[in-house]
């Protein structure tokens, strides 16, 4: 059985795992959320030139609930359906159903006691082109802390996959990231992220090929190939109450490997309410 | 801070003897730096001419609920000796602590089936949090006087049944730059009105609105 074959069946045990932990633990406090926003990415294709920019609608329903399991152990599960609407060219646009588990441990009490926070998530993405679609598994581990009430930092390492219909179209990689959240006062916030990745990514080159590019067209081919990726993320966010939250987000990413090199400055703002 | 007593009267210094007179009433008006009202100011008065009264012999109670994953009220004046309950009106689990020097309690990890309480038997700022939703905060003011209120929204205290007689007049706030004390008379024939203009810091609670650029549990 090839790896490929071995995540799609996982993907529903996972998911099941997921729902199971959400169904039966014992006081659920759920909360939902709902984000809708809009993305300008310059480089859609992740072209090393001649690469196509697009801007999407987004729009993301989320549902969450954390327990208690112990003094120090948390649990939380969720669930996710999101769908971005790119506007130029539709074989990116992608509808994306995931479950989630996470567990928390935090060590001491309050607000300032450091916690680690192990994550697994199961998704599905749906694209237009059936080959493009696939099964992405995810797993991280996150140590956070808040500093004083201005100050937070997290750092983390993570591993994804995606096992799309078509290999060329599958990716998996792993990375770290490091981010600083600075809070002026509770109703802003300022964070910066820092981050790497190693592993497969999918570009797309202008040139007819035999393989051909289902995504952007005849006109095109697709490559996969195994780079690592460099990025950056600043955002700016305002809250209103305790439910809404406006983010206005700016990220930086050069991706090297195989030879080549593209970048990609994805600009977007989201906007978030909790019920 | 500016503080101005708008209407004294009874001077004359009293005594130990005058307890038995007829009580006074303090009103307070608070409103920060930008004319706005100051809710949860806690102000309380100390006897300058008397000792204070002995404590009840029941530990009297107080209560501060937690509901909609907020502890209510923000500020809450007791004295000494007082029987703090913590209900849970939620349907989730809380997990309440303190790590005060007046009073290190927690209360692991109750539903609303749960009433703990605590008595907390020493004078000073006793901070409360939850350990799962760590914006939930609020603050136990534990005082040796009987005499103490806490404001309103609308800015306003009021201290009554105070025997007439000379105190200090103290606030507190979690969010006062600087220790508010100064000195009043009162007495029983009209009440008095103490306007505070205080300084506050910024607000510095933990924010509790959904992260927009990624996931939470």
């Amino acid at each position: 059985m090839n790896d490929r074959v071995r995540h799609r069946r996982a993907a529903p045990h996972l998911a099941g795992l997921a729902a199971a932990l959400l169904l039966f633990s014992p006081l659920p406090a759920v909360g939902g959320t709902v984000r809708v926003g809009f993305v300008h990415d310059d480089n859609l294709s992740h072209s090393a030139a001649g690469g196509v920019a697009d801007r999407a609608l987004t729009a993301a329903w989320s549902v969450d609930s954390r327990r208690v399991l112990s003094r120090a152990w948390q649990l939380g599960t969720g669930a996710t359906l999101a769908a971005d609407d790119w506007l130029e060219w539709d074989g990116f646009d992608q509808f994306k159903p995931e479950l989630r588990a996470g567990l928390i441990r935090k060590f001491g009490f309050g607000a300032y006691a450091p916690a680690l926070a192990f994550d697994v998530s199961a998704a599905y993405a749906l694209r237009h082109y059936e080959g493009a679609r696939g099964p992405a598994l995810a797993a991280g581990v996150t140590y956070r802390q808040r500093l004083t009430p201005l100050l937070a930092w997290s750092a983390g390492a993570a591993w994804d996959d995606f096992a799309a219909r078509s290999d060329i179209y599958s990716r998996d990689g792993h990375g770290v990231h490091l981010r600083l959240d600075i809070d002026p006062s509770p109703d802003w916030r300022v964070s910066l992220q820092a981050r790497r990745r190693w592993g497969d990514l999918n570009g797309h080159f202008r040139g007819a090929s035999p393989l051909g590019d289902s995504l952007l067209g005849p006109q095109w081919t697709t490559t996969r190939f195994t780079a690592t990726t460099t990025g950056a993320t600043g955002a700016l966010s305002r809250t209103w109450g305790r439910a809404t939250t406006l983010a206005a987000q700016f990220d930086y990413a050069s991706s090297r490997g195989a030879g080549r090199r593209y970048l990609n400055r994805i600009t977007s703002v989201t906007l978030a309410h909790a019920f | 801070m500016r503080f101005k007593v708008l209407v004294l009267s009874g001077l004359l210094a009293t005594g130990v003897g005058q307890l038995a007179l007829p009580a006074a009433e303090l009103s307070v008006a608070a409103k920060d730096q930008d004319g706005a009202p100051v809710a949860d100011l806690i102000v309380w008065l100390t006897p300058l001419d008397a000792p204070l009264p002995p404590p009840p012999t029941t530990p009297p109670d107080a209560e501060v609920v937690q509901k909609g994953e907020e502890f209510s009220p923000y500020t809450l004046p007791v004295r000494v000796g007082t029987r703090v309950r913590f209900p849970n009106l939620d349907d989730v689990q809380h997990h309440v602590y303190s790590l005060s020097k007046p009073k290190k309690f927690d209360i692991p990890l109750h539903g609303g089936d749960v009433e703990e309480s605590v008595v907390i038997d020493l004078p000073g700022i006793v901070p409360v949090g939850c350990n799962i939703h760590d914006w939930m905060l609020a603050y136990v003011l534990v005082l040796e006087t009987p005499w103490f209120a806490r404001s309103e929204t609308d800015g306003a205290a009021r201290l009554t049944d105070v025997p007439p007689g000379r105190y200090t007049l103290e606030a507190w706030h979690p969010r006062l730059r600087r220790n508010v004390t100064t000195t009043v008379t009162l007495n029983a024939a009209a009440p008095a009105l103490a306007e505070l203009d205080l300084q506050l810091r910024p607000d510095r609670r933990l924010r509790r609105a959904p992260d927009a650029t990624g996931r939470t549990y």
